[in-house]
């Protein structure tokens, strides 16, 4: 076994070198940041100077916070949702887009269903809050049917959709891009056999793209689930006093008390709670996709 | 053999290095003074070296100026907590009663005693709003202002309201309801809603609260105790006379949702609110950016008004918080550093971070300032658009935007208090007494609750999260 | 050899229908922001800064884009940001489809534990290592230079599984082939699998280029020299910081809309060209014969 095991080594070496550079990078960029951040969660509060060792405080401060166990929930539930909705948008997005025939026409529609990635957070709140304004465009299209006017940034009800919408609407062409490829990629061979077996288009989507696409989904769903617990951004541009209880995240508390506050200790607890969700996450999806299966 | 002569070499080498690295450090050290700094400075490179050398020639030392344009807060805390080494840092009052607390910042209450500038300089009741435990850990940046009533008297005089009579929550109200009563039946303006306030650090509120007599934040009580005056059963009818505004159509509704960009625009762009609480600088920038429009004084022009008068007769406002310059625990140069501290506090130091440059920003013709181009696009602000000297003359600058000096001087009345923001002796998290404060403030605005619930629920949630006591 | 579907089957007209109403929502939610933004630019300074939501511009002007270019010296940062982002990004595309490649393989021993390792480093918080990041880089001499600002970032999980699934679709019996042949592994990597993955390789730069172009966290971490700041960083300067609270200058909303298209504008004009590669990209079925 061992002796297999090394000759296994032998063989495979010259991988272990190609991927030596890579685990470097990310040892000294990530790992090492990462260990010291980690070290920091352990100890006293103090941005300069040494920092005496302070045991578990820091997660018991962090833990104790009611305002953590709230953006737990609330991470949760923006998190989840936005993850099986960004799936699905993009996928259904990719389909459709791939019927349509002329390819100008394509690529422009998939340029404008990516614009929204390009302008930054700050950018798209502005946009969105002018929209869904008391006398915005949504309210004006309501109106059309006799609707009274909805103050839809600050009734609690709209909070978490507005939000999850926010982030459907922005992240879609991204991730449907990465289907489009994927789509892009398959044989032309397999429709050929298809077409003499007399499928029609919609079996077609069923029985070759869709199956073909399952590496793809995988490989989506794991990146999609690192991000479920990370989403702050969104958050930070259109948080208010009446829907602030709702939507802020567990980075929006990590921002807020942790780094905002100079409290180093409470901060690095606050994110290492966040990455141990997410590879719990991350783990459970793994696992539930068979995604290290080939 | 050939291998121990290779590893010789290299420790040699590197010994040699090693050396001739430290030395470098050595003599560069003892001269060099190190500063980090947020707005203050050159507003691009070039000119932030002459502003560098500016501040050598006044100081006679040996400055590095580095100044961080965008994110500085971020950049503060990873140099720092880092271990980079600065012998003089920016930073805002918050993070001044932060780092103090963390033992990051040298005490500099003797230096600050026995200091000859600050004593001719500095006025003893703006050094006593940043003491912290009877200490001081900073010198100041420049001069606060403080916001204040700011009302488009170009509307109201068509209402025929004489502003100067204005001192309670019910005069403003009447007022408020006049004006709407107008634009929407005369103009044809419908809806308007004649105020915005800006709910999500309910900073701008204290104009309000001065009607009872009540300040912003949390303070320290004779026992020790901690407590909020906002939640006083007393403030009960400041938070009614909010609601009564809102139900009444009398304030914005993006007051919860908008930033402060479209409260301002709101006020001199399209004369959509004919009121909001905005700093003493802005009355002077509305009216100025309405004259580029071509608006001012016919359609829009602003003036600063105290607010409401409290049961001691005084109108209490609320001091910005102050932004500062701290020399961190592991500064090398920590004498050098306080004369800088010193210089920008001169009349000199004023000067140069407000006008600028000489010979850059400005020019001196028969001892008048002539400012250049650039100057004239740096707007007299390079760090201190109001410095903190008190023998500095204003006036040199040259004119002011219409109706500045008006709203500052209303700081200076003798009916008149400016107070610094209630921190509770740095015990307080700001940002949470915030986000507490509004949440409720906006669920009783809103008219969701009763007044007395949410000042109930307000300070129980303040007590649950132990920032008052 | 040419086999990729030349004649398309059609979708039944309903279907078809359907599917044509779907794309026009799709473009109007998308396009109406993009819209608001691009007419906001082009207002005049008192039109742009009135409350609500402006869809066209009457009349319009390019007063906004002349103040933006007047206003900043915009050349540098634009050529710092091309720089940083090309270079970079070439690096990382490189870095990303060696690692995927090495994850393929499907009986290396330890490739969980190497997956695993990589995984890893996309679950880290920015939060947590943010005061070790610039540790890491003021003691390697990268703050305030271009290095830094292409090294950081070098290859990242994200990419690096994107590559594995595309190279997973290549068959291994190439590989294989290949490798009986005599050829190295670097032969293999080089003119199988890349040769074979322009559309993946396509992608990964694309979005890695993107994330380069936009990126301000790491630029405002390493850089304090506003000679090598980038364009996303100055728009932030821009938009934020010269119109603080108690700020002087006062910039207007067509300027800082203005100075947002023309962040965007060179994203978008690549992104629409670089989608005729990923249709039109060596396909794995032509080479297969």
């Amino acid at each position: 076994m061992n002796k297999s095991l090394g000759r296994q080594l032998k063989k495979y070496r010259i991988f272990y070198l190609m991927f030596l550079p890579v685990a470097v990078y990310f040892i000294i960029f990530t790992y090492y940041p990462f260990l010291r951040g980690l070290i920091m969660s352990f100890q006293e509060n103090r941005l300069l100077g040494n920092r005496p060792f302070a045991g578990l405080a820091n997660y018991r401060f962090v833990l104790k916070d009611s305002n953590f166990l709230a953006a737990v929930a609330n991470s949760l539930i923006i998190g989840l949702w936005d993850m099986v909705l960004y799936f699905f948008f993009s996928l259904g997005f990719a389909l459709i887009l791939n019927e349509l025939v002329h390819r100008t026409v394509k690529q422009t529609i998939q340029t404008i269903a990516y614009i929204p990635y390009l302008f930054s957070w700050a950018v798209i709140g502005g946009v969105w809050v002018l929209i869904f304004d008391l006398q915005g465009l949504v309210n004006q299209f309501l109106s059309i049917f006799g609707t009274e006017p909805i103050f839809f940034l600050a009734t609690p009800d709209y909070a978490r959709p507005l939000i999850i919408a926010m982030g459907v609407w922005r992240s879609m062409g991204y991730f449907a891009l990465l289907f489009t490829v994927a789509i892009m990629n398959i044989e032309g061979q397999l429709y050929e056999a298809a077409r003499i077996d007399g499928a029609s288009r919609f079996m077609q989507i069923r029985k070759i793209i869709l199956p073909s696409l399952i590496p793809t989904m995988k490989t989506i769903i794991v990146l999609l689930s690192i991000g479920v617990l990370t989403h702050f951004d969104e958050i930070y541009v259109m948080v208010n006093p009446a829907n602030r209880r709702l939507i802020s995240t567990l980075l929006l508390f990590v921002y807020e008390t942790g780094i905002l506050n100079f409290q180093t200790g409470t901060a690095s607890a606050g994110a290492t709670l966040v990455m141990a969700g997410t590879l719990l996450i991350t783990g459970l999806m793994r696992k539930f996709i068979g995604y290290d299966k080939e | 053999m050939k291998r121990t002569r290779v590893l010789v070499m290299l420790v040699v080498l590197l010994a040699i290095s090693l050396t001739l690295f430290a030395q470098g450090q050595v003599d560069k050290a003892a001269v060099e003074v190190k500063v980090l700094a947020g707005v203050t400075g050159g507003k691009d490179d070039a000119e932030n070296k002459l502003f560098e050398e500016a501040m050598e020639k006044g100081t006679g030392l040996n400055i590095t100026w580095e100044k961080v344009p965008s994110g500085y807060d971020q950049v503060l805390m990873q140099k720092l907590g880092a271990g980079e080494q600065y012998d003089l840092i920016y930073l805002n009052q918050f993070q001044m009663y932060t780092l103090g607390k963390q033992g990051a910042l040298m005490d500099l209450t003797d230096r600050i005693a026995a200091s000859k500038v600050y004593a001719e300089n500095v006025d003893k009741t703006e050094l006593e709003k940043i003491q912290f435990n009877g200490k001081y850990y900073a010198g100041f940046n420049k001069l606060e202002v403080f916001p204040l009533v700011n009302v488009n008297k170009a509307i109201t005089d068509k209402v025929g309201i004489d502003l100067s009579k204005l001192s309670t929550l019910d005069d403003y109200y009447q007022m408020l309801k006049k004006v709407k009563t107008h634009m929407e039946q005369t103009e044809g303006r419908k809806p308007y809603y004649p105020f915005f306030t800006y709910m999500p650090d309910i900073w701008d509120l204290q104009p309000w609260f001065s009607s009872v007599g009540l300040r912003r934040g949390v303070f320290i009580d004779a026992n020790g105790k901690k407590f909020a005056p906002y939640v006083d059963p007393k403030a009960k009818v400041v938070w009614e006379w909010l609601a009564k505004l809102y139900r009444e159509g009398l304030m914005d509704p993006t007051s919860f949702t908008g930033k402060t960009g479209d409260m301002r625009s709101k006020m001199w762009q399209s004369q959509d609110i004919v009121m909001d609480v905005d700093w003493a600088a802005w009355t002077g920038l509305y009216n100025n950016n309405a004259r580029t429009a071509g608006t001012y004084p016919a359609k829009v022009n602003v003036v600063g008004l105290p607010g409401t008068k409290g049961p001691s007769g005084k109108y209490m406002l609320e001091q910005g918080g102050a932004s500062l310059w701290a020399i961190p625990a592991n500064a090398k140069n920590p004498d050098e550093a306080f004369k800088i501290i010193e210089h920008m506090a001169t009349k000199e130091g004023a000067l140069l971070l407000s006008a600028g440059i000489e010979g850059h920003d400005y020019n001196l013709k028969n001892g008048k300032i002539e400012y250049t181009e650039a100057g004239r696009a740096h707007a007299k602000d390079h760090g201190a658009p109001f410095p903190i000297s008190k023998l500095f003359d204003l006036s040199v600058l040259g004119e002011m935007n219409p109706g500045v000096l008006e709203s500052v001087s209303i700081g200076k009345r003798a009916d008149v208090e400016v107070a610094p923001m209630g921190y509770a002796n740095g015990e307080l998290d700001a940002r949470k007494y915030y986000d507490i404060m509004s949440k409720w403030m906006t669920e009783c605005v809103m008219g969701k609750t009763t007044a007395e619930a949410a000042m109930k629920g307000a300070e129980n949630e303040l007590r649950t999260n132990k920032l008052i006591d | 050899m040419k086999s990729r579907l030349s004649k398309k089957d059609n979708l039944p007209l309903g279907l078809s229908a359907l599917n044509i109403l779907l794309l026009v929502l799709v473009v109007v939610l998308m396009g109406l922001p993009m819209l608001n933004v691009l007419a906001v630019s082009l207002s005049t300074q008192a039109k742009s800064d009135a409350p609500g939501l402006v869809l066209l511009p009457t009349p319009p002007t390019f007063e906004g884009y002349t103040f933006i270019w007047k206003h900043t010296n915009l050349p540098r940062p634009f050529f710092n940001t091309v720089y940083v982002s090309v270079v970079g990004t070439v690096l990382h595309v490189l870095m990303a489809s060696l690692a995927g490649y090495i994850l393929c393989q499907n009986k290396l021993p330890f490739r969980k534990a190497m997956t695993t390792f990589i995984l890893l480093t996309m679950t880290v918080p920015y939060e947590l290592t943010m005061i070790g990041i610039y540790a890491v880089n003021r003691d390697l001499g990268l703050t305030n230079t271009y290095a830094g600002l292409i090294i950081n970032g070098m290859v990242s999980g994200f990419s690096v599984f994107l590559m594995r699934n595309y190279f997973q679709a290549i068959p291994l019996s190439l590989a294989e082939s290949a490798r009986i042949d005599g050829s190295g592994e670097w032969r293999i990597f080089s003119s199988i699998y890349l040769r074979l993955s322009v559309s993946g390789l396509m992608t990964i730069g694309t979005l890695e280029l993107i994330r380069r172009w936009n990126n301000i966290t790491m630029t405002i971490t390493l850089i304090s020299d506003m000679k090598k700041w980038t364009l996303p960083v100055v728009l932030r300067f821009i938009l934020f910081d010269q119109t603080s609270t108690s700020g002087t200058s006062y910039i207007f909303a067509n300027a800082k809309m203005a100075a947002v298209v023309m962040t965007a504008l060179p994203l978008v004009v690549l992104y629409f060209f670089t989608q005729s590669f990923f249709s039109s990209g060596i396909m794995i079925g032509s080479v297969k014969e």
